[in-house]
């Protein structure tokens, strides 16, 4: 019996499904072997770009929110792939099964071999859905983008044969068997001249296979996301997650779900307003802006959840200096009181806004001065998607 | 059961436009004021205007959240208690624009209110006072008075997105906090520098703005025409004016929209087959040394017994490089749709689409009748785009009148080909939806920056195996990299290299 993860050394995670399933990809290139600072013959094409750590970062917490969390009614999980362009190439270690991988290192090959193995997977059932989440540099011209991976610049007389063509990689895969295609690109949409040059350079991975739907009734649903607006650049923080992966762990945990005859669906109907709102909840403290954007779009059921969805929910005091001084806690019926924020408890720290995930209904948020003499202050509020910020007026208490 | 009025409220329409916004609307506490086990959860469309409202029936007693979802992105919420009394009217303000004759394209989502420009930059202003005052040196600080604010607001509603960078980059470097946010592009500082070169550019400088015919006999000029500078200034040379519109300017200098009316939409070019057919309109607008190039979406609608519609040309900062063009029709059955669709918020327009389907409207459009083939390509585009499951059985056909009764519309031909692609069986199908590629490409330029995607993808499809296929992908995707992706009508801009 052949072993799946020997074939593809970017498969990090594996189970058997009978039926239709969800095939995930997820590719985080922050490390440019031929970028400044790269360690190999730096390209002379290196359009000012720098080396990332957001990428990978992102990458891993994508992939290890779908091993973890990802549960799907119509579509199980079927397998992980993980592709991470670090310095020295990277291991994962898989939660649920312990087991540790020495991941591809992104280069076109590298990528080409995981996307391929990826697809390969998915071929003998047009219900299956697979989804792509890919974190790096980005460039743009009108319709086409082109994705940098690591070896980008190897080839100094085109350098970007190390780069992934988006409009030739859609049209290939939308050839292809599996009949739900999702996709979210975060990177940035900057216009270059190199791409507007070589707007067919890049590799396309997938050639077209003209007659390879014939006979498939489902349409063919390509629903193709990205994290920012034509020439905007896509924003995260070295060494942590993007504001895209942030929010898009938020939107498939729930935030974006509808419910359509009475069952709860993660749909990319509201994949865009989810993106954007969490994106920008963020990018305004640095008075910047992210609007996600799509081009085109498909009505994909992402994930068919079992019961009622998990809702973020932020919340702060007015007067964040009594954070130190102030529990915090959520009611709901006769349920327990459920603690958000308590300074006395160990390991507690300070934070500007709390987050929690709360099942859709009617709370009471309630902030309580440890220190005694003090009314606790309320604030009830319904819980719905996308989210919900709550702000507990702690000021009238003075300092 | 209770019963919700609503309706956005917009100034100098001059009509009120029935199908106008998505709304949401969310039962989120029953009658007894607990959370319901099965919430109300309807998606509707909203009038905007001044009198018309949309009536929700038979809703639960309870509490509901509103959200009204403008094509802008921006979101309106109200939460109101309904009951079984009598019907509760809810009213949205859709926030004035700054002049009476930008409303529809406020409507359209393509202008922001001044109040939301004023908002922002208070914002900013308080984090500049702000940082001033951290400063121990600092005497005191920094005071922005409110008509600063609204002179500048005033300056930079008009350059929306674009301006939006400046005052970034403007926020970032001030010694204010940023939350620990930071941007790929500072791990990602900015572009190589284009290199400087003896650029061609129009031999004569174009006018900020003109209506040129192209005959429709000729449609595949204009694929090879929109290739660069020196073979649009030849193409331009020869072609005359359009002569069937009127033009009306309005500017407030930082904003200038031109307003056209089709006065003659009997205009025709005749055919050997003995069908006339309308000619092909382009705006052609100055942007600075090369030009912006939009199809316009004209005759809306095509039969000419019925009112001819006002299309508005809306250009941000002059003739200037920077700054967006945007196209508005002012019809009230179909400004909404188009501006989802521009916007990309397919899953509203969806909820759009199956309103007019509920309402007729769109048996209308895509039925045999046909009095407005532009405004069913629209239709037919976010269709396809929301298609689950299996199509309507009547979609084939409809599209296929779409694409054979009118000869100079490419994107009839385009969508007829994409529902065959997305559904084909046989190789025939497949070959039909080459045949409909084809044939649109021959019409020339489509009008829908949709439809222009749609036919490189679909030419590309087949670009391996059909030479024809595949020189038709080079031109169009050629096209297509000078396009901007965000405009629901196709506006190829040509710049020196």
């Amino acid at each position: 019996m052949p072993d799946p993860f020997a074939d593809d050394p970017a498969l990090v995670h594996q189970v058997e499904v009978n039926g239709p399933g969800t095939h995930v990809i997820v590719i985080g290139i922050g490390h440019y072997d031929h970028l400044p600072g790269g360690g190999k013959t730096p390209t002379k094409h290196h359009l000012n770009l720098q080396q990332l750590t957001s990428p990978p970062v992102s990458a891993r917490k994508v992939a290890a929110w779908f091993i973890e969390k990802f549960d799907c009614l119509d579509r199980p999980l079927a397998n992980v792939s993980l592709v991470l362009s670090e310095p020295q190439r990277a291991e994962f270690t898989n939660s649920r099964t312990g087991m540790t991988y020495k991941v591809p290192t992104g280069t076109i090959d590298e990528v080409r071999a995981a996307l391929t193995a990826w697809v390969d997977r998915t071929a003998a059932e047009p219900r299956n859905q697979i989804l792509l989440y890919f974190n790096g540099h980005g460039l743009s011209v009108g319709m086409q983008n082109l994705y940098l991976l690591r070896d980008y610049g190897k080839d100094s007389e085109d350098p970007l044969l190390g780069a992934l063509n988006y409009q030739r990689f859609l049209g290939g895969l939308a050839t292809r068997t599996p009949s739900n295609q999702f996709f979210l690109f975060d990177a940035c949409r900057s216009p270059n001249p190199i791409a507007a040059l070589n707007r067919d350079g890049g590799q396309g991975v997938f050639g077209v296979e003209e007659e390879g739907r014939l006979g498939i009734t489902l349409p063919m649903q390509q629903c193709p996301i990205f994290s920012t607006e034509i020439d905007r650049a896509a924003l995260g923080r070295p060494k942590e997650e993007s504001l895209c992966a942030r929010a898009f762990i938020r939107a498939m945990s729930g935030a974006c779900c509808k419910r359509i005859d009475n069952v709860w669906y993660v749909t990319t109907d509201r994949m865009l307003e989810a993106l954007t709102d969490f994106q920008n909840r963020e990018a305004v403290k640095g008075a910047a802006e992210q609007r996600a954007d799509a081009n085109s779009f498909a009505k994909l059921r992402l994930r068919r959840l079992g019961g009622a969805p998990s809702i973020p929910v932020f919340v702060r005091l007015d007067k964040q200096n009594l954070a130190a001084k102030t529990r915090i806690t959520v009611l709901s019926g006769a349920n327990p009181p459920r603690v958000i924020s308590d300074p006395t408890s160990e390991g507690w720290k300070a934070l500007d806004e709390w987050e929690t995930e709360l099942e859709m209904g009617q709370y009471k948020f309630q902030a309580e001065s440890i220190d005694p003499g003090k009314q606790p202050v309320t604030c009830d509020d319904t819980v719905y998607p996308i989210m919900v910020d709550v702000r507990l007026e702690v000021s009238g208490w003075g300092n | 059961m209770g019963q919700l009025e609503l309706r956005l409220d917009k100034q100098h329409l001059g009509t009120d436009v029935r199908l106008g916004v998505v709304a949401r609307v969310c039962q989120i506490k029953d009658a007894d004021g607990n959370f319901p086990v099965e919430p109300e959860d309807r998606e509707v469309v909203i009038p905007a205007g001044r009198v018309a409202t949309r009536s929700v029936k038979d809703i639960p007693a309870g509490t509901y959240r509103i959200e009204a979802r403008l094509p802008s992105g921006e979101v309106l919420r109200r939460t109101q208690e309904v009951t079984d009394d009598s019907p509760v009217e809810v009213t949205f303000e859709a926030g004035g624009s700054p002049n009476a004759w930008l409303s529809w394209q406020r409507l359209a989502g393509n202008v922001p209110t001044q109040k939301n420009y004023e908002t922002w930059i208070t914002d900013l202003a308080t984090q500049i006072a702000r940082a001033a005052q951290a400063k121990e040196d600092a005497a005191k600080p920094i005071v922005v008075d409110r008509k600063f604010i609204e002179s500048l607001a005033a300056l930079a509603y008009g350059v929306q997105q674009r301006v939006q960078p400046v005052f970034e980059f403007f926020a970032r470097h001030l010694p204010i906090g940023h939350g620990g946010a930071e941007t790929t592009a500072a791990e990602n500082p900015t572009t190589a520098p284009a290199p400087e070169s003896q650029a061609p550019t129009l031999s004569a400088e174009p006018p900020e703005f003109e209506l040129v015919q192209a005959n429709p006999l000729d449609a595949v000029e204009l694929w090879d025409a929109l290739g660069s500078l020196p073979t649009w200034a030849e193409w331009r040379r020869k072609a005359p004016l359009y002569p069937g519109c009127t033009v009306t300017r309005e500017d407030d200098r930082q904003l200038t929209q031109w307003q056209i009316v089709q006065a003659d939409r009997r205009l025709s070019v005749s055919t050997a087959s003995g069908n006339p057919l309308p000619p092909r309109c382009l705006v052609v607008m100055r942007r600075g040394n090369g030009v912006d190039i939009v199809m316009l979406p004209i005759p809306w609608p095509l039969d000419a017994n019925k009112p001819p519609v006002t299309v508005e040309v809306l250009r941000e900062a002059g003739t200037s490089e920077t700054g967006e063009t945007s196209v508005t029709v002012r019809d009230d059955d179909a400004v909404g749709l188009i501006a989802y669709l521009a916007k990309g918020q397919m899953a509203d327009a969806d909820a759009l689409l199956k309103d007019a389907r509920r309402t007729g409207l769109i048996d209308t459009l895509l039925s045999e009748k046909f009095h407005n083939p532009l405004a069913a390509c629209a239709a037919a585009y976010v269709g396809i785009a929301t298609l689950e499951g299996d199509a309507p059985s009547t979609w084939r056909d409809w599209l296929s009148n779409l694409e054979n009764s009118f000869e100079w519309l490419p994107d009839g031909a385009i969508a007829s080909a994409v529902f065959r692609l997305r559904t084909a069986q046989t190789r025939e199908d497949l070959n039909v939806a080459l045949a409909s590629l084809k044939q649109a490409y021959r019409r020339g330029v489509p009008y829908y920056s949709a439809g222009l995607r749609h036919l490189m993808n679909g030419l590309y499809r087949f670009s391996a195996k059909d030479a024809e296929a595949k020189e038709m992908h080079q031109k169009v995707a050629a096209v297509a990299s000078c396009a901007n992706p965000n405009q629901a009508f196709n506006q190829v801009t040509i710049l020196p290299p």
